[in-house]
């Protein structure tokens, strides 16, 4: 305890020197206020418990932002066959890490929805030699045909980017997994148009498989939740409206 | 805590063993934070409980480039105290139990706070930042670097802040016959903990 006095009082003639004179005074006021300190409670077997309650909701099966519909571990397989299906389509031309890393030509990425507007965005050249080889997809919405999005990938797994965002109220744009798991959450995107944002990943991007990106209207609290944010971009059929992206 | 970062990126990529090393690392000192502003076991349980939980929910948001964990944490756990204060309150500006009308404490927070008699008084005068300080320079025995981490305020300004509460304590509390009754005062207020809230004993 002395030594922690001892510094204090360093600490505060150090800051002002006027107080050297005063340090009587000051010593009797930490004193006091070190006796007087309260007891600490802990309870080691709440700690505990504590402990086991949240290590396991940090299952590597669920993930950290909140769980998924039950019916969407049988929609993703199919909703995968789709979207080969559509790739091997005649004039399609299927992204493979092979054809990224040999330079594809640019080819079009086409994505039409029930009511909505059908938009084609052309692949860019990879970039041979770069550390980073950047592919662009966009979607158009069926629900508004002003809601559009852009997402960029990296190569390197590492990091995505909102390229270009222009939607009619706040959202989220959020990449899953063909599993449904959320591997990537963007900050929350204000109304109007917005460009190059940085998106984290929860984890690197594996090559040669298929990621859906969606978008995520914000209920209002202006934090991302699963379960209450709007997935609104659907179609007809209520299937989600996505953006696949490969690395 | 070393490795903090990508101990956190484990823990985003749903690894559970990761949690737990922070919440090993991190469990005492939100305990202590809390306790020391609620002063009650229970409710401090509850809160820490719930700073956690927020803390797991939100991990896949905290972004370092905007602050450390450290600072991400507490500040979650500060904002959790006062939103208990606040709903059980009627959304009163109370940050801790410092703030609460002395009617309103329960008999455990009497007890804890009842050793601090005059000096209770002054705290409680202080911005609820000031106090905080001072406890956690004089109780916790942080220092004013991790003090200033964990406030998101600069080191410089946490030794103002405390500089200056400080002073005021000295200022309050008077002379030095006051203060030596004031530091004997544990060993004579037993038997009059809970009167001295309704009694004015001491000499004025």
């Amino acid at each position: 305890m002395a030594e922690l006095i001892d510094d204090i009082i360093k600490d505060l003639i150090a800051s002002d020197e006027s107080l050297a004179t005063d340090e009587p005074a000051l010593r009797q006021v930490i004193l006091a206020m070190q006796k007087s300190k309260p007891d600490l409670k802990l309870d080691d077997n709440f700690k505990a418990r504590l402990r086991q309650d949240l290590v396991g909701r940090v299952d590597t099966k669920k993930p950290i932002v909140s769980l998924f519909p039950w019916w969407t571990i049988y929609a993703a397989p199919l909703g995968v066959t789709l979207l080969l299906f559509m790739l091997i389509q005649p004039n399609e031309m299927p992204l493979t890490p092979t054809q990224v890393e040999e330079s594809i030509e640019m080819a079009p990425m086409m994505y039409s929805a029930p009511g909505g507007e059908m938009e084609s965005r052309m692949m860019k050249d990879a970039q041979i030699g770069t550390e980073e080889i950047v592919h662009d997809a966009l979607m158009s919405s069926p629900v508004s045909g002003s809601d559009v999005f852009g997402v960029n990938f990296l190569e390197d797994g590492l990091g995505l980017v909102v390229s270009y965002f222009e939607v009619s109220q706040p959202a989220f744009v959020v990449v899953k997994d063909d599993q449904g798991e959320i591997v990537a959450v963007s900050e929350i995107l204000m109304p109007g148009v917005t460009t190059e944002i940085s998106v984290q990943l929860f984890k690197p991007l594996d090559k040669g498989y298929v990621y859906h990106t969606y978008l995520y209207y914000d209920n209002g609290d202006l934090e991302f939740r699963v379960n209450s944010d709007t997935d609104s971009l659907r179609l007809d059929n209520g299937e989600p409206l996505t953006i696949p992206i490969i690395p | 805590m070393d490795n903090e970062i990508e101990i956190v990126k484990k823990i985003q990529a749903g690894d559970g063993a990761s949690f737990g090393l922070l919440y090993d690392f991190y469990f005492d000192k939100i305990y202590r934070f809390i306790y020391y502003k609620v002063f009650s076991q229970d409710i401090a349980e509850d809160l820490t409980s719930d700073t956690f939980l927020k803390a797991l929910e939100k991990i896949g948001s905290f972004n370092k480039e905007k602050g450390s964990f450290n600072s991400w944490l507490y500040q979650i756990a500060r904002n959790t105290v006062i939103d208990y204060y606040r709903t059980k309150k009627d959304n009163l500006p109370i940050d801790d139990a410092f703030d609460l009308p002395v009617e309103n404490r329960t008999v455990e927070q009497l007890d804890a706070l009842a050793g601090l008699a005059k000096i209770e008084a002054y705290l409680k005068q202080l911005p609820a930042r000031s106090r905080e300080i001072i406890v956690l320079r004089v109780w916790e025995e942080r220092s004013f670097k991790e003090i200033a981490e964990l406030t998101g305020n600069s080191e410089a300004s946490s030794k103002m802040a405390f500089s200056r509460a400080i002073k005021q304590l000295r200022d309050e509390c008077g002379e030095h016959t006051l203060l030596a009754l004031v530091m004997l005062l544990p060993v004579f207020a037993l038997p009059f903990k809970k009167i001295s809230y309704y009694i004015d004993i001491w000499p004025s």
